[in-house]
């Protein structure tokens, strides 16, 4: 992150990451050190580290014996963000807050969305080149592009005069038009090109997802082959429920368990389900 | 308590009653959308809720707090409020 973000390194720095390398038995890893002491970094240079970074983070999953791994997005800028950049219709409106003091830069749709170009592609083609546990990509998901982003498709403002549940029903039915776009128009066509990529296990991830009845969640995750659900605040004035689904590009999806390993369990965390077995990986 | 905060993007103003001997400071303001009011709209509005509910002092304010909105955005708005404050008290003082 220092390298990345052009502050000066120190010896203690290039220890670091001399000891992960060595810990993690990263190939090569020489190699980082000697691109580390080589700053300022060019922008060849400065996507080099962001592909070891990836490297670091897959090996790390690796060597604690995780199945299915994934490199922490370490090649994106944040996963609002970078769906969006690679999203035609919207517009950047500037910084805004997120939750206490932390911000990010939203847009608005303003036009016909579509997708720019596939924005998981270069990452997974790296990863699947160093990769050798299996590897899940996790994409940002329609509800939470759309929450997060202002629709500025219908410019009038809402007639306070008019009764409150009738403008509910129009802010309801613009968000389902919204979240609708979002899935058919730029999260479907870049998730095809994923799996033509050869992509098995995909997670759409859905932070801006607000809570409601644990019915709901059961509902939305119980038509895939494994799913995680985990809680935490993520948002000012609730806590946000942060329902993670995950599927698996197979239909014999109960041997999912990896082939290099004997165990049909094998990673940090599993449970059994009645009638099928849900696996959970990071 | 002098006066009551409502959300009114959220609260339909024919629940707020009316005859009321408290202030209203009345959120018209809306801080999670990045369409702006219209201050011709926010007079209507203001008119209304003084005819109607009849506080004993309306305040008009947003509906929470701006930060959620971009900078410039969340000056404009505040311009506009500012602008429709102006016509209010014009209306009053006639």
């Amino acid at each position: 992150m220092k390298a990345y973000a052009g502050k000066p390194l120190d010896d203690k720095d290039l220890e670091e990451a001399r000891t992960w390398g060595e810990r993690l038995q990263v190939p090569e890893y020489e190699r980082l050190l000697d691109l580390l002491r080589h700053a300022p970094f060019s922008k060849e240079q400065k996507a080099e580290l962001q592909r070891w970074s990836s490297l670091y983070a897959v090996r790390l999953e690796e060597s604690a014996g995780l199945d299915v791994v994934y490199d922490g997005e370490q090649q994106r800028t944040e996963m609002y963000d970078w769906a969006v950049s690679h999203a035609n219709g919207f517009e950047r409106r500037g910084s805004v807050r997120a939750f206490d003091n932390k911000y990010y830069s939203k847009a608005a749709v303003v036009g016909p969305i579509s997708l720019g170009s596939p924005f998981h592609n270069a990452e997974f083609s790296y990863l699947t080149s160093v990769a050798e546990a299996e590897l899940k990509i996790p994409v940002t998901g329609a509800y939470t592009i759309a929450d997060w982003s202002f629709d500025e498709r219908n410019r009038t403002p809402e007639n306070l005069l008019q009764p409150a549940a009738e403008r509910s029903r129009e802010r309801k039915a613009a968000r389902r038009d919204f979240v609708l776009e979002v899935a058919r128009n730029l999260i479907r066509p870049n998730l095809e090109a994923l799996i033509t990529l050869g992509a098995r296990w995909i997670q759409v991830d859905e932070p801006g997802r607000q809570p409601r009845r644990t019915s709901s969640i059961s509902s939305s995750t119980a038509s895939t082959p494994a799913s995680r659900a985990s809680t935490r605040c993520s948002r000012p004035t609730c806590a946000s429920l942060i329902t993670t689904c995950s599927f698996r590009r197979s239909s014999a999806w109960s041997t999912a368990s990896s082939s290099r390993s004997a165990s049909p369990i094998t990673t940090a965390a599993s449970w059994e389900h009645p009638t099928r077995r849900v696996r959970a990986t990071r | 308590m002098d006066a009551i905060g409502v959300d009114l993007v959220q609260t339909d103003v024919k629940a707020l009653g009316s005859g009321w001997n408290k202030g209203l400071v009345a959120g018209v303001i809306n801080g999670r959308s990045s369409i702006l009011e219209s201050p011709k709209d926010l007079v209507d509005v203001a008119r209304h809720l003084a005819d109607t509910v009849a506080p004993r002092n309306l305040y008009l304010s947003s509906n929470c707090e701006l930060g959620y909105l971009p900078t410039v955005v969340a000056e404009q708005k505040v311009q506009r409020l500012g602008e429709a404050a102006r016509k209010v008290k014009e209306l009053v003082s006639v």
